[in-house]
């Protein structure tokens, strides 16, 4: 710790100071390029948080959970997906630490296992995060919307309530998802600052919104939300209504039980998704990149405690058998449902806003998380498609730069066009989707989990250098965390075949399917090398080992 | 496999990395190439002392670890993982340690940086001796003035700055490892306009300037190989709200010389972060990056004919 501190006094001068010895010093470092002090962890967090969309993730999963697996204890199923995905954000950050430029798991697994391997797993990842941009969009064009209800209902503006109901229908969600999908391709192609300061602006709002949504539901009674609701709707007892309707069509929950606990976790995890593509920086010197490994754990655990406080708080405001049932007949039964809009979090808490002053913060934090969301995936899906160009898998124009803009218009140009397409798909033709989207990340991040268990045997020589490798009882932590990150996603899988309704059937279609996906990746890879073969370069030299001499 | 005109091997930035440097020296034995290149930022950043507690241990902290060694080959043995990720290590004793002021830090630095560059020529003589493969090590920016006196020795080692060298029959080969000022404000930091004026007294050497190759450390303004995250003045990259604030580091005199004369290719280094490739008008630049303190060496191999460049990928060991 002194070595460090006394780094951090090299730091704390300006560039051209010179650096001051202390006594019994032990580490001294000159005036070089690329010395940069580490990033602080609310900055590392911030990074990470904007993948990991806490309105997003949140959203639907308090319906989701509950219908799907309506024995589940929303806690305690939160409580066990955050240490699950301690353990995998605890491969990644380890992975980033060691490798802090390497570029991520396309690079891990190539790295470890095979470069075929690694095309493999991202080419899945592109591939399931586009065919996703219809649920996407139904997820942050629902933040969007319940923003309007709130905004409608507060301040009495019908057309801003009927604004808000009107896109969460088929072509609402056309329409405002292509908007947002817009907005995002301007803000990462065209770098318009303006609009970037006023992203930034909104994510300050969107941490707020958090706070005040703990508040929300933290000062709302059952009794209340019932009459609010009923308010709401225009029609008494509608709370009663719901629960009754969903009974009536054979739909209840059950006592709490460790199987639908665990099962929900499945949805958690989902919910969680995306808080290791953070975009760590770190610098050259290997003693200070601890801050970062922390700071992704933090984002789970920060994220986690919210989570829990928005589950436990909802349950006690609106009743753990509303919300099964509501969710039960949105999804199921929508036609008798009565409600214009769906039950999720967002809308539920629009519903329970009274304040004026607190839903405008709360409908400004709302559209904040929503028009964050896409920005954040464009970016390391562009990184994705440039990490193929640059091994010669993908053409060189997929690498390209615009000189006006500086930003990687063509990648993100594909990007966009690619969502537009599956966001129709979704909407119109539902049936196209032939692929359990979620069950295709299930080998991806199993070959994740074994890079992190093998690196440290494997990779010995980088492993040696990493400036973060605890061990417990021996074993390399991130060979812990890559077993535990493989036991994860087969449990994961389990559910998702066991129960349909989750993301779909898994049937023997969906795993030649999945199987598929990841075929043609390496038939694609092994296409680039012959193609290249014969040009006199093997691009298998990328990741030949050449010994020191 | 079939013989190529030539076949270059191209990295920069390995800061004292001797690890990344054996590499180096044995690429042609591993991807057949007859060109080496290691173009920029040769010398480390930090010194390690290994104090000698003179009761026949020895002390040292590294990696946040303290390091108790009972024997010289244990010495030995962590003064190589120090060398392997680009730091010095530096024997000495406790009273000499509190003695070091300033001054004499620099000074220690100054030995070390030279004897690792002497040893490093050496090396590479002893290895490629009996080869045909040509091999340029260039400084760059990072490093001091005094280290360039150690390539007058070598016939095999060829510091290529300021020259016109013919690579083969068809390319011919200019270099600088200054770059624009960095905010380090390192040795072989100069303004735009004296870079411009170096690059222009090459490039009036140079006799086919399509077929050119432009081996400046810096990479040009304004590209994908010239990103990197924006400082405040505190050195700390600058984050704002959900991502890191970047901005382009790279010479405007160097992108205005690429523009202008349009060689055949770019061969870039300078900002880690930013490897790649990148056409601007006719000519392909790159820039490998860099994960020395990983050990890895990165860089391009470029298979070159008499139409141009045939073919190219990044490597990485």
């Amino acid at each position: 710790m002194e070595v460090l501190n006394k780094i951090r006094l090299h730091y704390a001068t300006k560039p051209n100071e010179e650096i001051q010895m202390a006594e019994g010093q032990r580490f001294y470092v000159r005036q070089a390029s690329g010395i940069v002090r580490n990033i602080s962890p609310l900055n590392a967090m911030a990074l990470a948080s904007g993948c990991s969309n806490l309105a997003g993730a949140t959203a639907a999963m308090f319906i989701w959970m509950p219908y799907l697996y309506p024995g589940a204890d929303l806690v305690w199923s939160i409580i066990i997906a955050v240490i699950l995905s301690l353990a995998q954000g605890a491969l990644y950050a380890i992975f980033a630490a060691s490798m802090p430029r390497a570029g991520g798991d396309y690079i891990y697994i190539s790295r470890t296992l095979h470069p075929a391997l690694g095309f493999a797993g991202s080419f899945a990842f592109m591939a399931t995060m586009v065919a996703y941009s219809g649920i996407l969009c139904w997820l942050q064009v629902g933040l969007l919307s319940s923003a309007f209800v709130l905004l409608g209902q507060i301040f009495s503006i019908k057309p801003a309530l009927d604004f808000g109901v009107w896109m969460m229908g088929q072509d609402g969600l056309l329409i405002m998802g292509t908007v947002m999908l817009l907005v995002a391709f301007g803000t990462v192609v065209f770098g318009i600052k303006t609009l970037r300061s006023i992203i930034m602006m909104l994510f300050a709002i969107g941490t707020v919104w958090a706070l005040l949504t703990i508040g929300i539901l933290g000062t709302t009674s059952l009794s209340t939300f019932q009459a609010l609701l009923d308010k709401f709707v225009g029609t008494p007892g509608t709370y009663q209504n719901i629960i009754a309707a969903a009974k009536s069509e054979g739909f209840t929950t059950r006592p709490v039980n460790l199987y639908d606990t665990l099962g929900a976790v499945v949805l958690v995890i989902w919910g969680i998704y995306g808080y290791w593509t953070s975009s760590y920086y770190a610098g050259e010197m290997k003693e200070l990149r601890r801050n970062a490994v922390t700071s992704i754990l933090g984002t789970v655990v920060v994220w986690g405690i919210f989570a829990v406080l928005f589950a436990a708080l909802l349950v006690r405001a609106t009743g753990f058998d509303f919300l099964a049932s509501a969710g039960y007949l949105y999804y199921s039964k929508p036609d008798l449902l009565s409600l214009s809009v769906p039950p999720t979090l967002p809308f539920l808490e629009a519903i329970m806003t009274q304040n004026v002053v607190v839903g405008l913060v709360i409908a400004v934090g709302l559209m904040a998380w929503s028009f964050i969301y896409f920005p954040s995936y464009f970016t390391p899906m562009s990184r994705v498609l440039f990490a193929w160009s640059w091994d010669r898998i993908a053409p060189a124009k997929f690498a390209s730069i615009s000189k006006r803009f500086a930003s990687p218009y063509i990648a993100v140009a594909i990007i966009a066009a690619l969502f537009e397409f599956f966001l129709i798909a979704w909407l119109y033709k539902p049936e196209f989707f032939m692929v359990n989207l979620f069950f295709t990340y299930v080998p991806l991040y199993c070959l994740i989990g074994i890079s992190g268990l093998i690196f440290p045997y494997v990779k010995k020589q980088i492993y040696e250098k990493s400036a973060m490798k605890p061990s417990i009882a021996g074993i390399p932590v991130i060979s812990i965390c890559g077993a535990v990150t493989i036991i994860t996603w087969l449990i994961i899988a389990y559910f998702i075949m066991a129960n349909p309704a989750i993301v779909g059937e898994v049937s023997t279609f969906t795993i030649v399917m999945t199987a598929g996906v990841y075929l043609l990746a390496i038939l694609i890879y092994y296409i680039a090398v012959y193609y290249h073969k014969s040009r006199g370069m093997d691009i298998r030299l990328i990741f030949k080992e050449v010994p020191p001499a | 496999m079939k013989k190529r005109k030539t076949r270059v091997f191209f990295t920069a930035d390995i800061h004292g990395s001797e690890l990344c440097y054996r590499k180096f020296i044995n690429t042609p034995r591993y991807y057949e190439c007859n060109v080496i290149l290691l173009s920029g930022d040769l010398t480390g950043k930090a010194m390690v002392p290994i104090l000698n507690l003179q009761n026949g241990t020895y002390e040292a902290e590294f990696l946040d670890k303290k390091h108790v060694m009972r024997s010289l080959e244990e010495v030995q043995a962590l003064e190589g993982q120090i060398r392997s990720v680009g730091y010095y290590p530096y024997r000495t004793t406790a009273d000499e340690l509190r003695s070091l002021d300033k001054a004499a830090v620099e000074a220690v630095f100054r030995k070390l940086m030279i004897e690792s560059i002497t040893q490093w020529i050496a090396l590479a003589e002893r290895h490629l001796k009996d080869t045909d493969v040509k091999c340029y090590v260039m400084p760059g920016n990072d490093d001091i003035f005094e280290i360039d006196s150690t390539f007058n020795n070598s016939g095999l080692v060829v510091n290529p700055e300021g020259k016109a060298i013919p690579l083969d029959d068809t390319h011919e080969m200019i270099s600088t490892g200054y770059t624009n000022i960095t905010p380090w404000k390192c040795p072989r930091d100069i303004s735009e306009e004296e870079l411009a004026k170096k690059i222009e007294g090459m490039v009036a050497s140079v006799g086919d300037i399509k077929n050119s190759i432009f081996n400046f450390h810096c990479p040009p303004y304004g590209t994908n190989l010239d990103t990197a995250p924006q400082l405040d003045e505190n050195l700390r990259p600058v984050v704002k709200g959900p991502t890191i604030v970047t901005t382009s580091a790279g010479s405007t005199a160097v992108m205005d010389a690429v523009q202008k004369y349009q060689p055949l290719m770019g061969l870039h280094g300078h900002i880690h972060e930013s490897s790649g490739f990148q056409k601007i008008g006719r000519t392909m630049c790159f820039n490998p990056g860099s994960e020395y303190t990983e050990g890895i060496l990165r860089g391009f191999i470029i298979d070159l004919d008499e139409k141009g460049i045939k073919d190219f990928t990044r490597v990485e060991s």
